[in-house]
């Protein structure tokens, strides 16, 4: 941070002088975000309510009105999409997070409850340094994609992801599965970016 | 509901108000044993273990608020998991339930609940086939039913006045049902599905998609229970499973007939209402409400009982002054936009209660008499406040409102504690508890009366069948029954010991100090040679040439006194048999009131076994 303006919280920040993407513009997301510098294009650092996680936000979605932080902040549900309704492809990311998760297991299981169906989780080397994650794409239909996804570290904190790809009604299959592919990547950066917080909060 | 073993409606009913009571386990599995026999009229044979959500070693379970407890009971022929899952029960709680949970926001404790059965699982060993079945009351319900149909923890669901799932939790939480919600509406987000699909289809898509899963969840519930009264006004709250309706309190009309055609945003001011009486009240009677209700610092009116006194505090204590203002600045406005919305509808909400039951014309009078006074005097302190914000110091002094506002402001101080007394004395409060009596589990019990069984809170109460009626509570004379035994025993015990004690203190000590004397003795007689010292005292060496040469001692021991505790031991022991014969009796006369039939003589022998 190297003058006054730059230090002040997006919250705290004239509208006008903040970036013109939904991301800022949306009042319960700007609180979310770090600062105004992008990480790489087009996404910012999120922080998490319980400020025990971090992810690169992309700058055209919104966060829902019914995140919130859990009791004591040990829990956390974060929920986003993409602003415009009408987009092409709308992806859902809605994540869970937990202070304490006694195993993997349990969560993998869990998850298959909740997805009904058997998940097939592949770990993913992480670039954050004591790290775990693993991915698992689920069956999808014509228009929607389902991609599940665990982190966990050491200390058994816990994230948990199901993201939906979903294709406008008009689009073409063959359009809406090369979009979806698309779509899977950046989801993919997105979980990839996701990051616990140690030095800070619970 | 496929048989289980404790798959007896009254039993889950009963055991889960009385675990509650936080018991430990033995005594949590001592009163499964005996609720069972007073429902079956047989023995539990099973092996039972316990878990409480307080032995979780995992902190995110405690901390989300959720407790519970696992029974694990395997009776040889299957193993079963029963658990059951807290609700909240005292006023104001529920009215928070309405709120915070039930808005379709937090799914904290339902999450708790299934990481609190794959604990309980791991360490009760419960096989991975045992059938595994949730009790749950008030919010312990609306954890257990999401739990169920978001990640598929339980087999079997039973609530017991229950406040219901939320179907855009059910969004998050359930992939499989988001993507039929998906498809059936073409929505594509959480925020999309609020704002595009009414509420009402929502709910009804709901419950179709369910179907199955809910024969699976049974419920019963009060038509008096002031939280089933609220599921019509929270979007996305859905009654699901075979659910079973019982009038507890047969002197009212019923929640729903009392919320008839008025607007939830009225019913949430009343409740905001009653709330903040119920918070300020608790805090401290009625003297404190003032205090909490405006959040002003009452010593600085100490001496503010006139309108001169009002102005020479406001002149001299500025500081105090101002920091009352500020206070009421904040304190004021919310609070007269409830009283004023409550009394805008005051013959509709008054007038309802006082229709279908609830309180007496007398209590609806005095509600809205003193409610209206109250609202005067906000009134005038809201316009002294409006006026004292834009006017100077001096300004504000000769302003006529000035007058009104430390006329009011006294009458807060004075007044208002005897302006709440008169709605308490109404009877008014108390007769409002009756709607929340309703909410408990006991008064469905009550309601649960069958031939001559009946509840009284959970225990169980026999009607005599030969002559008068006259009510026994079974479960008490039952508790008695079982636990004088092991008192008295014990008593046995005790006396025993004293007996001993008696024998070996004193008998013995005495036989043992005989001996020793009498040893003594027969050291002197046998060898009169080696005390020969004892007669130094009759001459002086070298010319002592005395001996001894025979010693005989005439012995003479003095019988023990005082030591005869027979008597007071027949006594004890006495007191034990007539304590037996006591509860003999007494299990005799209860046995008499009754028939052979209903088969009391059995339950009293079965009571002892467990």
């Amino acid at each position: 941070m190297s003058n006054g303006k730059e230090s002040l919280s997006p919250s705290e920040m004239d509208p006008k002088d903040l970036p013109d993407v939904p991301a800022f513009q949306d009042e319960l997301t700007r609180d979310y975000l770090e600062s105004t510098e992008s990480v790489r294009e087009g996404y910012y650092t999120l922080v998490s309510a319980t400020n025990t996680f971090t992810l690169d936000f992309p700058e055209d979605m919104v966060v829902d009105e019914t995140s919130m932080a859990g009791n004591e902040g040990n829990s956390e549900s974060l929920i986003f999409y993409y602003d415009d309704n009408d987009a092409d492809v709308m992806d859902q990311f809605i994540i869970n997070y937990y202070s304490s998760i006694p195993n993997i297991e349990y969560s993998r299981d869990l998850m298959n409850r909740r997805a009904g169906e058997e998940l097939d989780f592949k770990k993913v080397p992480s670039e954050n340094e004591n790290q775990h994650l693993e991915i698992a794409e689920m069956d999808s239909d014509d228009s929607t994609s389902y991609i599940a996804a665990i982190v966990r570290n050491e200390k058994k904190q816990e994230i948990q992801v199901f993201t939906s790809i979903i294709c406008r009604e008009d689009i073409e299959n063959n359009q809406c599965d090369s979009l979806k592919e698309e779509e899977k990547e950046k989801v993919s950066d997105v979980l990839k970016s996701i990051q616990f917080n140690n030095d800070k909060g619970k | 509901m496929a048989k289980g073993i404790l798959d007896y409606e009254l039993m889950a009913m009963r055991l889960t108000n009385k675990e509650y009571e936080n018991m430990t386990a033995d005594k949590l599995k001592s009163t499964i044993q005996q609720i069972y026999l007073e429902e079956t009229g047989s023995l539990l044979d099973a092996d039972i273990k316990i878990f409480h959500s307080s032995d979780t070693e995992d902190s995110l379970i405690n901390q989300t608020g959720y407790n519970g407890t696992a029974i694990y009971i395997d009776d040889g022929n299957q193993e079963e998991m029963y658990v059951i899952s807290q609700g909240t029960t005292n006023g104001p709680d529920w009215s928070f339930n309405a709120k915070g949970p039930l808005a379709g926001e937090s799914i904290d404790q339902p999450q708790a609940t299934d990481l609190f059965v794959e604990q309980a699982k791991n360490k009760l060993g419960v096989d991975e086939d045992a059938k595994v079945i949730s009790w749950g009351h008030s919010l312990g319900h609306h954890n257990n039913a999401e739990a169920y149909l978001g990640y598929g923890t339980f087999d079997e669901v039973y609530g017991m006045n229950g406040a219901q799932v939320n179907a855009y939790q059910l969004f998050d939480m359930n992939i499989d049902f988001q993507k039929a919600v998906i498809e059936k509406f073409k929505v594509r987000n959480d925020a999309d599905l609020r704002q595009r699909v009414s509420a009402d289809e929502l709910e009804v898509f709901t419950k179709e998609f369910f179907k199955d899963e809910s024969k699976n969840i049974h419920q019963i519930i009060s038509s008096d229970d002031p939280l089933n009264g609220l599921t019509p006004f929270v979007p996305g709250m859905v009654e699901l499973g075979q659910i079973e309706v019982v009038d507890t309190n047969p002197d009212v009309s019923g929640i729903k007939e009392l919320a008839k055609d008025i607007p939830p945003e009225v019913i949430k001011d009343v409740q905001d209402l009653a709330l903040i009486y119920a918070k300020a009240d608790n805090a401290g009677g009625t003297k404190e409400v003032a205090k909490q209700l405006f959040g002003v610092n009452m010593d600085y009116l100490k001496d503010v009982n006139s309108f001169g006194s009002f102005l020479s505090w406001y002149t001299f204590n500025q500081g105090e002054f101002d920091e009352t203002v500020k206070a009421l600045n904040k304190s004021v406005p919310p609070l007269l936009d409830k009283v004023r919305v409550v009394l805008d509808n005051k013959d509709l909400i008054f007038g309802r209660l006082q229709e279908t039951g609830y309180i007496s014309l007398k209590e609806k009078d005095t509600m809205i008499e003193e409610l209206e006074l109250i609202e005067s005097h906000l009134s005038t302190i809201e316009d002294g406040l409006n006026a004292n914000s834009s006017l100077s110091g001096v300004q504000f002094l000769q302003d006529i409102s000035t007058v009104a506002f430390g006329g009011s402001l006294v009458w807060i101080k004075s007044s208002l504690t005897s302006s709440i007394e008169c709605m308490k004395e109404s009877g008014f409060f108390e007769s409002l508890n009756k709607i929340v009596a309703s909410h408990s589990i006991p008064e469905l019990l009550a309601a649960m009366s069958k031939g001559n069984k009946s509840y009284f809170g959970t225990d169980m109460v026999y009607t005599a069948t030969n002559g008068d009626p006259i009510k026994v509570n079974i479960s008490a004379a039952l508790r008695m029954y079982r636990e004088t035994l092991p008192i008295l025993e014990e008593k046995e015990t005790k006396i025993r010991n004293f007996e001993k004690a008696v024998k070996e203190e004193l008998d013995d000590s005495y036989k043992d100090e005989k001996r020793k004397v009498q040893d003594e003795i027969d050291r002197m007689e046998s060898s009169p040679g080696s005390y020969r010292d004892l007669l130094a005292k009759h001459g002086h060496l070298p010319a002592f040439n005395k001996e001894m040469k025979t010693i005989k001692v005439h012995e003479v021991f003095y019988p023990l006194e005082n030591n005869d505790f027979d008597e007071e031991i027949h006594e004890l022991k006495k007191s034990v048999e007539s304590g037996k014969l006591y509860i003999e009796k007494y299990r005799k006369a209860i046995e008499d009131l009754f028939d052979e039939e209903d088969n009391v003589s059995r339950l009293f022998d079965f009571s002892r076994r467990f």
